[in-house]
């Protein structure tokens, strides 16, 4: 039924009319659409997503809509390649942290494997080949050691460093 | 649900974006960050894939590939070597022994002969055990 289309509303109220083909490459829509014999006419609350990151999510599965389906993830030693980012998606993805973090929360929410893979191998790109003092800044991340765990962190290493 | 910090993802977020960072750059990048990065690195629900090439500055790849071979064994997936200079360094420090119980694949690339001689009897404990 191309062309069909569905409410969906997000947190901060805003709703969107999405073509259902779109809309069900979230499986969890999919599944409130088919399992939950939701209307089609209904709205559908998105409790977990404001409209700035939702106008992105359908964005991203409207130039995506036609793609094959991934393969199942059946070997947990195959390896992920961290340089499979099409030109198109590191476009979509030249966005500050918080809304990239966001990206990453929506697709997890809505479960769209492509989007959080695609979202997940960007963070992984920041932090490939950087020191912990890089990822701090990288991040803003806070040190909340006590100096007592400081200290048997760096005995714990000299001793391995040592053995 | 807005969030500005990478710190506000769940643990499970994180392993999804840690399955594309081998062992050693984990450690590299995480280690010694804060307590809730410390206790996620060192978890056995985080499997870590090591893929090693001796290409790199060596004390930065020698210090993380102890660290992880002597604190992480049980939460080892995967060894992968490209073995060339100092090989024996490396191979001393993989001792395969039964607290590698998540280990499911080791693949030794360049290994010479008399190095494989000397891994092999160990090795082939654990490789009963697999059958």
């Amino acid at each position: 039924m191309a062309g069909h289309k569905i409410k969906l509303q997000s947190n901060d109220g805003d709703i969107f009319d999405v073509e259902v083909e779109i809309a069900k490459l979230s499986i969890t829509i999919k599944t409130m659409l088919e399992d939950l014999s939701m209307n089609e006419e209904e709205i559908i609350p998105l409790p977990n997503i404001n409209s700035a990151i939702f106008k992105k999510v359908i964005q991203w599965t409207t130039h995506h809509k036609d793609d094959p389906p991934l393969p199942p993830e059946d070997d947990e030693n195959r390896e992920k390649n961290t340089n499979d980012i099409s030109s198109w998606d590191q476009e979509f993805l030249k966005v500050d942290q918080g809304t990239l973090f966001e990206l990453i929360l929506a697709a997890n929410y809505l479960d769209i494997k492509g989007l959080l893979d695609v979202t997940c191998t960007s963070v992984a790109n920041m932090i490939k080949g950087k020191t912990s003092e890089e990822i701090r800044q990288t991040f803003n991340i806070k040190n909340d050691f006590t100096p007592q765990e400081e200290e048997q962190i760096k005995k714990e290493n000299e001793w391995c460093e040592n053995k | 649900m807005s969030i500005n910090s990478i710190e506000n993802l769940c643990d499970e977020l994180f392993y999804e974006i840690f399955d594309y960072l081998n062992g050693c750059e984990l450690y590299y990048a995480f280690s010694n960050l804060n307590s809730r990065f410390q206790q996620l690195i060192n978890s056995s629900s985080l499997l870590l894939k090591l893929k090693l090439i001796y290409s790199r500055t060596q004390e930065i790849f020698m210090n993380n590939y102890q660290q992880v071979l002597c604190f992480n064994k049980n939460q080892i997936l995967s060894i992968h070597l490209w073995l060339s200079e100092n090989t024996n360094q490396i191979i001393s420090l993989l001792n395969i022994d039964s607290s590698f119980i998540r280990l499911e694949s080791l693949i030794l690339n360049s290994i010479e002969p008399d190095l494989l001689n000397k891994l092999l009897p160990t090795l082939i404990v654990y490789l009963v055990f697999s059958h």
